[in-house]
């Protein structure tokens, strides 16, 4: 990546349809030159599914479910699969960037951010690897997924690491395909997925600074936080998108 | 009409469903959904209709070209699927 100032804001916890509309909303300023290219970690509260833009609503989530536990739903604008955001139990991470600063390649781009996850995992002495196309593993099992999109010249990569996973409710709100399940060798679930607090000792706290070390190394960064336009903006586009019926039932 | 659905995942790959609805022996209805990427994403929809004004019919001897020329047109980058796996969604529909 270029030599150019990065921006990291401190943790957040937000809504679903606000940490999407965050994303974009950031995008959008980093667009008319109006913010830094930005490295944020968020939080959901309350819980939440997100789909990808190109799945079914009804083939993925149980929505009944979501609504009688009180989770959110939101479709992303970035592909990928059906991801459970635990409030207590996730870290989720933002890259968002000009394009000229990522890797013109889109699996070299998954690598290379998917590669400073794995730095800040070391860190907390779990030894994880990259699993192409977006995942990263511990095991062979998932801990963390990411998904990439480039419009109007933006690069954002946002993705999870799971720092505690409760199964039970995961795999109460996702319907995970059995196709799926079977070509990663098993029938049971809760094995497709392990997290940080069952490979290592560290606490959240300890492993979200493990986190942005490995994300800021190298970098020319400062301690920021969302500007006033971001926010507001943040808040017209999570009302008028990620809040919206149409758009989360689209598919 | 109801859809008719096929789906595989792709070894090394995503989860792809194809939903397509026939009149005939002619697909007028394509919609394809899964945990796949499409860049750029406005491009799967402009994929499906130009797949849908073709009026495709699964016994298409061509029909993985045909899609490929569909994607290469809108210039969209599949990663997680391609054309032939449409093709064999299509082709496993069968009109």
């Amino acid at each position: 990546m270029l030599n150019q100032r990065w921006r990291i804001l401190r943790y957040e916890t937000h809504p679903a349809k606000m940490n999407m509309a965050i994303d974009e909303a950031i995008a959008e300023m980093l667009n008319f030159n109006e913010a830094s290219p930005t490295i944020r970690f968020y939080g959901w509260d309350p819980s939440a599914v997100s789909i990808g833009c190109f799945q079914n609503l009804e083939d993925e989530v149980d929505t009944e479910k979501c609504a009688a536990l009180g989770i959110d739903i939101v479709r992303r604008r970035t592909g990928g699969g059906a991801v459970f955001h635990d409030k207590e139990g996730e870290i989720t991470y933002s890259v968002i960037c000009p394009e000229t600063m990522a890797d013109k390649d889109i699996n070299a781009a998954y690598r290379q951010i998917c590669g400073w996850i794995v730095n800040g995992l070391k860190m907390v002495d779990i030894t994880a690897e990259f699993r192409p196309i977006n995942d990263i593993t511990v095991g062979g099992r998932k801990i963390s997924g990411s998904a990439q999109t480039r419009r109007s010249g933006i690069f954002t990569q946002h993705g999870t690491i799971l720092y505690t996973v409760d199964p039970d409710v995961m795999f109460t709100v996702l319907k995970v395909d059995k196709e799926k399940s079977d070509s990663k060798g098993t029938d049971k679930l809760s094995d497709l997925v392990t997290s940080v607090s069952k490979q290592s000792k560290a606490s959240k706290n300890e492993v979200l600074a493990a986190l942005v070390y490995a994300f800021a190394e190298g970098k020319d960064w400062y301690l920021g936080a969302l500007s006033q336009d971001e926010s507001a903006r943040a808040e017209a586009i999570a009302n008028e998108r990620y809040g919206n019926d149409a758009w989360t039932r689209s598919r | 009409m109801p859809a008719r659905r096929a789906q595989r995942k792709v070894p090394w790959g995503k989860l792809v469903r194809v939903d397509a609805v026939c009149e005939g022996r002619r697909f007028t209805s394509i919609q394809i959904t899964g945990d796949f990427f499409v860049h750029p994403e406005e491009a799967l929809a402009n994929i499906e209709r130009d797949l849908e004004e073709k009026a495709l019919s699964g016994n298409e001897p061509d029909l993985e070209r045909l899609i490929g020329a569909v994607i290469a047109v809108n210039d969209a980058l599949l990663i997680g699927f391609g054309a032939k796996d449409i093709a064999d969604l299509l082709r496993e529909i069968k009109c």
